[in-house]
Formats: structure tokens, C-alpha cells, sequence
């Protein structure tokens, strides 16, 4: 029944949609990317020597591919602000008492690294990898990121 | 972030799932990306690759002996490949020290870690004589009318099964009195309910009871994760499974329907891995599943996060290090497990439990053997491993690899102690594409083969009719291939007889029949043009000719039952074909959706005559869905009633006027 993969789909999709949730804040344009990920990934795949190598390498495509996203929308901001201000609205109204949503709050390196850290468990270092940047960084980001969660949280918990 | 808001944060983000029609389009995509990429990657020549694999496999395995002979305190670990004897582990700590090794390593792929159960289920008799080729319920009329699980009940179908009295789990079974069905609403990720309905005399569908699968299960919160089940019935007892890729786990529920209005759960039990598909013979449940344990929480001293288990839900079970065993040591390079395992269904327990290494492709099995294919992609090839059902015990027996890939279960028969196999390879010097078809022995010795068949065309179906084998290769027309098997150390080739457009699915009709379902193809430039039942004259096997051929549906059409055979209804003894295809609609070009319809075949004077019928929808404006209801459909009859089950209801249909006879919502 299952293919190799599809196997490598079920296993993969939901964390590479969460994470481009997290990155692109909008589960409609995380799941067109997902999309594309794993239909380029089915075109032209690749084989990993352990599952964490797997799950590495698509977090690693999916921040990428959310990177490039988000480049994209910001050049054609001026074509669309309507709908981007309309999903604001929406994702705002829908998620208001969430951790979810005060990790949202965040800036995009931020939120990305929170989300890599407490969800996926990754450790600093491979944070680091995935975003391409150093592992300093990546715990600058950390830092500032759950100071600034101690702070909106604070006053719903 | 404090624990609990860590706990809160991971809590919503389970919650939060790419949504189901995604994910379908995706598993197919990934379906047709894998048979493509099968097509590009096989290398050599089947037959000599599993002599050279062979001999590879006697290389590897005294490398590891001497490897582990200088760690481990082991005795003798050696054998070949195609020896049923394999070296044993003394313990967990030693089959982690071999993985990890070889991880680090980076070491091949290709490796097999099975128990060496001799596993005796109690009180059942092998039976010899019953019909073990690959031949569907459709080639035998005087098998079709009742099947060995509810000999007593009205006449009426299984699930399309391949093989005779072995049967395959599906989305709905009948025992010929009620329908089970799971219930599905489009949008939802998964089933919600198991259904059980029925048609009165008059052929009216009634409810009689529903039971939510989360009871079943007993899992108190909604899961949200794409759960997919499959049941199986057997006499009274109806077997739900339900797999779970978050959790890695097969769950199995046996439930007691001798009263059908109130189905009683009796057991609860659960495998490792997510589910891969079983088999029903006399009474026992042979259960595959895939198992990857999460990398990150494996831990030398803690078993339990890399060994396969099963059990009760409450209890769970490792295979015992003893019973482990691996024929190729060197090449162990991950926790990844096929768990092959056998549930008795009258002790409600698992009887005995298997392992090998790699992800199985595809599964075949008949009353005496059961293959698993593994199709390997970094090292081409497809891996086969047999287990020898005998005298009610499962015995591991031989593993062979092939280059090349097969196609599905149909590729494969085995037939009076011969293993056939239909591949698509590609030949290493010419780097040309071709078909062959391989015999084996039971210890997968090869016997014979034809290959070279088809140059640059792939396997598009196969059949197996006793000792012939029908199979479709494509490119631009579609060539049936009819091979004699009769003498298994040489295949003989019958007849090829080239068509325009090619068949997806095939099925024995009667003795002078065979029926093909897949596309026309019309056009010069290889496009194809909609839908086409074939009906091949196999009267003569050295002469097969296209007897007739219907054509229906555009080029945007496409039927469920081209990819999965459950989907379709082929029942010769009741003269119909049933299945549900969709396509494009052009006469509402806001619908974005296809429009769906069902197609009914039965045969005449004049030959075989086409009904197409409107899909039924529960309301008007919700005709967006009817690709995820199309696919979701199954085709059954009971007495003279053709059952359309759809995931939110069932449509009953008369099976001589063809006409509606009532249709009922869940």
C-alpha cells in the first residue's frame, strides 16, 4: 500500500506545514508551498542516510522556500495589501488567546527559531544549519525571542 | 516559555495539519513519481542480478562475521542469502551496536531481520487443494457464489480480492445480510463512524446502527492526523484497523457483530508501525506494517524505542533478541522494520510477529507463501522475501534481489511451488527499458525467464490466469502480452497483440474473456483520449484479439479503479461490471471540480453494453466533491441488489433494468 515515497510524505508533511506556518504566518500560501516542495522533491528526490538527516533537509528546503515566499510577497506588497491586511485580520481574530498566536507576534528569525527549538526539539547547532546562519545568532534570537514571550504571555497565563 | 506554555505551544501546532484533499493529491503524486522513477532506475538483468546478489550477500555476510566475531562472543553467523538459516542476536544491545555501526559507516541499505518463528496456529488444516494462481473470483463462476467466510449467507461479493480465499481488507465488506461501511465527510481528514446498513427484500437500503470509530479505538480525543482504516470481516467477527503515522502504530479492534444492530468491541490490540496492508486465510490475520522509530528518542539501554512490538492495547510485547535474525549484517543501516505479524482472530492474539529491514512496496500472498517486495532506490533493485505458510505455521524461508520493479501485487503468482514475478528493467549496456517475466523456486532459486519484452515500454497491468500470465506494457499502443507457464524453467511467449491506448487494470471474465480497463489512445502524438473497456478473445491464446472495445469519457476522464482494484466490480456470475469514473465538467465551467458517474457493464447477445448513470449526491450544492466521493466508492451485490457504497450513504441499484431502487444518507 505504501510507496517509499509516500512514506517519506506522511512522515515529512506535517512538520514541514508547520513550520512553513510558523515562517509564512498564513496556512494557505504553507500549504501551496508544501505543495511545491514535496512535488519537487518527487521530480528530482534524494536519498537520506537517517530519518533526523530527512527531517533536516526538508526543514531545511521549506525555510528556503518561505525565505523566497515572503521575498516575493514583499516585492508585490503594493498589488495585494488588501488581501494581506484581510488575512491579518482573520489569522488575528482566530488565534487571539494562543501561545501560538504570541509566538506570531514575533518577528519572522525569531518566531522561526522559537518554533525549530520548542517543537522540533532541534538543538542550537542544527537550528543554525537549517537557517544558514550562526549558531550565535541563532541564540541572540532565542534570547530575545522568549523575553519578548515572558512579556505578551505573562499576562495570559 | 515555561513547560507548560512548551506543552500548550506543541498542543496547537499538533493541531495544525496541511488539509486531506492535499494530502490525496500529494499520495498520488508521490504513487505516480515512484513508478516513474522504478522506471528510470532499474539497472541489470533480473535473473543475473539475483545470482550476483547472491554471491554479494556470501561476501557481506562473512565480512560481518569477522567484524562481529571481534566484538561480539557469537558462533557461527553465516549463510547465504537464500538459506533460510540466518545468524541469531543475543541480545537488544548487540542488534544496536551492529545499526549504529553501520550508520556511522553509511553502509548499504539492503538487509533483512526476521524472527525464525516457527509459528503454529492452533487447529487449522492446511488445505492443498485449494486454488493458490492468481486468479480472480471472476475466473471460476463456481467459486463466486459463496465465499468461505459466510458460506451461509445470501449470494452476494467480496472485495476484489486477487487471490481466492485469501482476502484483502477494504473500506466496506458484506457478509451478504449487512454493509459495513465507514463513514466519511468530504473535508475531513478522516472516517468518523462505522456504518451498518442493509437492503430489505425489496432492495430498499436501511440503517441499522452506527458505532464512532473513536469508541472503537477508545480514543478520547480527536485524532486530526489522517488516521486510515481498513476492515476485514471474518464470520462473526468484523477487524477494524486503523493506522496512525503520528504515533507510529497499527491499532486493531475485533469486533463481535453476531448481532449486527449492537457490534461489540471484544479486543483491542496494536502493532508497531504504521499499517501496510494485510491478508485474511482460515481465520488468521497476517498484518505488514511499517515501522521508523523517531530517530531522536532512540536509546541503547531502552528497547522498547527501537525494537518492533505487538500486543494488547494494555500490554505490549517485544520480539525477543533471540528471535531476531539478519542475513546480511553489514548492510543494517537504520531502524526502519517491515513487522510482518499473524492474528489469530479466535484466540483474539498475536501468535507470532517478524521483522525485516526496509520499507515494503508491495505484498502477495496466497493460502501457502507470503512474498514482500522492498523496492530499494540507492541501490536499484527490488528485494523479495518469502514466508512459508505450512501446515498452520509461518516459516521464514528465502530472500532474493532483482533489478528491476514490479508494478503491484498483481506482478506476482506463485502456482504449484512456482514464484513469478512480471518487472520492468532497464538492460545496464543499453541502458534500453524492458519487461521480463522471472520464475523461482520456493528457496527463490531462479528457474526461468523471458525477458526483453516491450523495448522502451514499462508494465502498465498484469493478470495471472493458472499457468498464463496476461501483461500491458506501453508507449504508444498497447501491446498484450499472453506467456505460457507451464513449463516454469522456460516461459514461452503465446502471443503479443499490439492496440492503440493501453490497460490499467485486467480481470479474467470467463475462459474465453479478459477485460481491460484503462485509456484509448487515438491520437499521432501518443495523447491520450478518455476511457476504454477492452475485451480481449483469449480462445486462442497464440491469436488474442480485441474482441470489442467501449470508449467513454473525454481526455480529462480518469476511474478510481485504474489504481486501486477495489474499486471496481467485476462479477461475470452476475453479469456486470460496476465502477465509478469522473471528468471534466463542461457544461458548468465555474465548477472547478469534475463531475462523476457510474458506469455499468453487462454482457448480451450483441456483446457487452454500457449504462452510465449520474453519480448520487446528498445535496446539489455540494458537487465540488465528487472526485474524493468517486474514489472513496465501492461497488457490491447482495441477491440481485448492486450495492453503490459511498463514504455518507448508499445507493441501490437493480441489477437487471439497471434502474434506482432507493437511496439512504447516513
Amino acid at each position: 500500500m505504501n510507496c517509499h515515497f509516500e512514506s517519506i510524505l506522511k512522515r515529512q508533511s506535517a512538520p514541514v506545514y508547520r513550520f512553513l506556518c510558523s515562517y509564512v504566518k498564513n496556512p494557505h500560501d504553507a500549504e501551496d508551498l508544501m505543495q511545491d516542495i514535496f512535488l519537487r522533491f518527487f521530480e528530482r528526490p534524494r536519498s537520506f542516510e537517517t530519518e533526523e538527516h530527512e527531517r533536516a533537509w526538508f526543514l531545511k528546503v521549506a525555510a528556503n522556500t518561505a525565505k523566497s515566499h515572503l521575498r516575493k510577497r514583499a516585492l508585490r506588497r503594493h498589488e495585494d495589501v488588501e488581501t494581506l491586511s484581510l488575512a491579518a485580520e482573520e489569522t488575528d481574530e482566530a488565534l487571539r488567546l494562543t501561545i501560538t498566536d504570541a509566538v506570531g507576534d514575533l518577528p519572522t528569525k525569531q518566531r522561526v527559531c522559537v518554533h525549530l527549538f520548542y517543537y522540533e526539539n532541534l538543538s542550537q547547532k542544527e537550528i543554525a544549519e537549517i537557517l544558514a546562519c550562526p549558531v550565535s545568532t541563532v541564540k541572540s534570537h532565542l534570547r530575545r525571542a522568549k523575553a519578548a514571550l515572558l512579556k505578551s504571555l505573562g499576562g495570559t497565563l | 516559555m515555561n513547560e507548560q506554555e512548551k506543552r500548550r505551544y506543541r498542543e496547537e501546532q499538533n493541531a495544525l495539519n496541511p488539509s486531506a484533499e492535499t494530502m490525496e493529491r500529494l499520495c498520488d503524486a508521490a504513487r505516480k513519481a515512484e513508478t516513474h522513477a522504478a522506471e528510470k532506475t532499474g539497472e541489470k538483468h533480473p535473473r543475473v542480478a539475483c545470482q550476483k546478489t547472491m554471491r554479494r550477500y556470501a561476501v557481506a555476510c562473512l565480512a560481518a562475521a569477522m567484524l562481529l566475531a571481534f566484538c561480539l562472543p557469537i558462533g557461527s553467523l553465516l549463510s547465504p542469502a537464500n538459506q533460510a538459516e540466518a545468524r541469531n542476536f543475543q541480545d537488544y544491545g548487540e542488534l544496536f551496536d551492529l545499526i549504529n555501526e553501520n550508520r556511522k559507516k553509511g553502509n548499504g541499505e539492503l538487509t533483512y531481520i526476521v524472527t525464525d518463528g516457527e509459528i503454529t496456529l492452533r487447529g487449522e488444516e492446511h488445505i492443498t487443494s485449494g486454488y493458490v494462481g492468481g486468479v480472480s473470483l471472476g475466473t471460476d463462476t463456481d467459486n463466486t457464489a459463496t465465499t468461505p467466510l459466510a458460506s451461509a449467507a445470501p449470494e452476494h461479493s467480496d472485495t476484489n480480492n486477487q487471490v481466492y480465499d485469501v482476502q484483502e481488507g477494504d473500506v466496506v465488506k458484506t457478509d451478504g445480510t449487512y454493509i459495513y461501511s465507514l463513514k466519511r465527510v468530504q473535508g475531513e481528514s478522516e472516517s468518523s463512524d462505522l456504518c451498518i446498513s442493509y437492503p430489505d427484500e425489496a432492495g430498499n437500503a436501511l440503517f441499522l446502527a452506527s458505532l464512532p470509530l473513536s469508541e472503537i479505538f477508545e480514543e478520547k480525543t480527536k485524532s486530526n492526523q489522517n488516521a486510515s482504516h481498513e476492515m476485514f470481516l471474518c464470520e462473526a467477527k468484523l477487524i477494524l484497523i486503523r493506522s496512525r503515522s503520528r504515533e507510529d502504530s497499527t491499532l486493531i479492534s475485533i469486533l463481535d457483530v453476531s448481532d449486527a444492530s449492537v457490534p461489540r468491541v471484544t479486543a483491542r490490540l496494536e502493532q508497531s508501525g504504521t499499517y501496510n496492508s494485510a491478508r485474511l486465510i482460515d481465520g488468521t490475520l497476517y498484518l505488514v506494517s511499517d515501522h521508523n522509530p523517531r530517530a531522536e528518542y532512540i536509546r541503547k539501554s531502552s528497547p522498547t524505542t527501537y525494537i518492533p512490538s505487538c500486543g494488547s492495547t494494555d500490554e505490549q510485547a517485544l520480539l525477543a533478541p533471540e528471535e531476531i535474525h539478519t542475513l546480511d549484517p553489514e548492510a543494517v543501516s537504520g531502524f526502519s522494520y517491515t513487522v510482518v505479524s499473524a492474528l489469530s482472530l479466535e484466540e483474539e492474539r498475536f501468535v507470532s510477529r517478524a521483522a525485516t529491514l526496509g520499507i515494503t512496496t508491495h505484498l502477495y500472498a496466497n493460502r501457502e507463501s507470503l512474498y514482500v517486495l522492498s523496492a530499494s532506490y540507492k541501490t536499484p533493485g527490488t528485494s523479495i522475501l518469502r514466508f512459508a505458510l505450512e501446515n498452520g505455521t509461518v516459516r521464514y524461508c528465502a530472500a532474493a534481489k532483482i533489478n528491476g520493479y514490479a508494478l503491484n501485487q498483481f506482478s506476482m503468482q506463485e502456482k504449484d511451488g512456482v514464484f513469478t514475478i512480471v518487472t520492468t528493467y532497464t538492460d545496464s549496456l543499453t541502458q534500453a527499458q524492458y519487461n521480463g517475466i522471472y520464475t523461482f523456486d520456493r528457496s527463490l532459486q531462479p528457474l526461468g525467464s523471458l525477458d526483453g519484452l516491450g523495448k522502451d515500454e514499462r508494465v502498465y497491468s498484469v493478470r495471472f490466469d493458472g499457468d498464463v500470465c496476461y501483461f500491458v506494457t506501453y508507449r504508444q499502443t498497447d501491446p498484450v502480452f499472453c506467456v505460457d507457464l507451464s513449463d516454469a524453467a522456460a516461459p514461452k511467449l503465446l502471443s503479443a497483440l499490439k492496440i492503440p491506448g493501453f490497460s490499467s487494470y485486467l480481470h479474467v471474465w470467463d475462459k474465453n474473456t479478459l477485460v481491460g480497463l484503462g485509456r484509448a489512445d487515438e491520437n499521432e502524438d501518443g495523447s491520450t483520449e478518455g476511457l476504454k473497456l477492452s475485451f480481449f478473445d483469449t480462445s486462442d491464446q497464440e491469436s488474442l484479439s480485441e474482441r470489442q472495445k467501449i470508449l467513454f469519457g473525454d481526455y480529462t476522464a480518469s476511474a478510481p479503479a485504474e489504481e486501486n482494484h477495489k474499486a471496481i466490480l467485476v462479477a461475470p456470475e452476475k453479469n456486470v461490471i460496476a465502477f465509478a469514473y469522473h471528468q471534466y465538467d463542461r457544461n458548468n465551467e465555474s465548477n472547478l471540480d469534475d463531475v462523476a458517474f457510474i458506469a455499468l457493464v453487462k454482457e448480451t447477445e450483441d456483446g457487452f453494453e454500457l449504462h452510465t448513470l449520474d453519480f448520487p449526491r446528498s445535496n446539489e450544492e455540494e458537487n465540488g466533491f465528487y472526485v474524493f466521493f468517486a474514489k472513496n466508492t465501492r461497488f457490491l451485490y447482495i441477491g440481485d441488489v448492486l450495492c453503490v457504497v459511498m463514504p455518507d450513504g448508499i445507493q441501490t441499484i437493480d441489477l437487471t433494468s439497471f434502474s434506482c431502487l432507493s437511496t439512504l444518507w447516513f
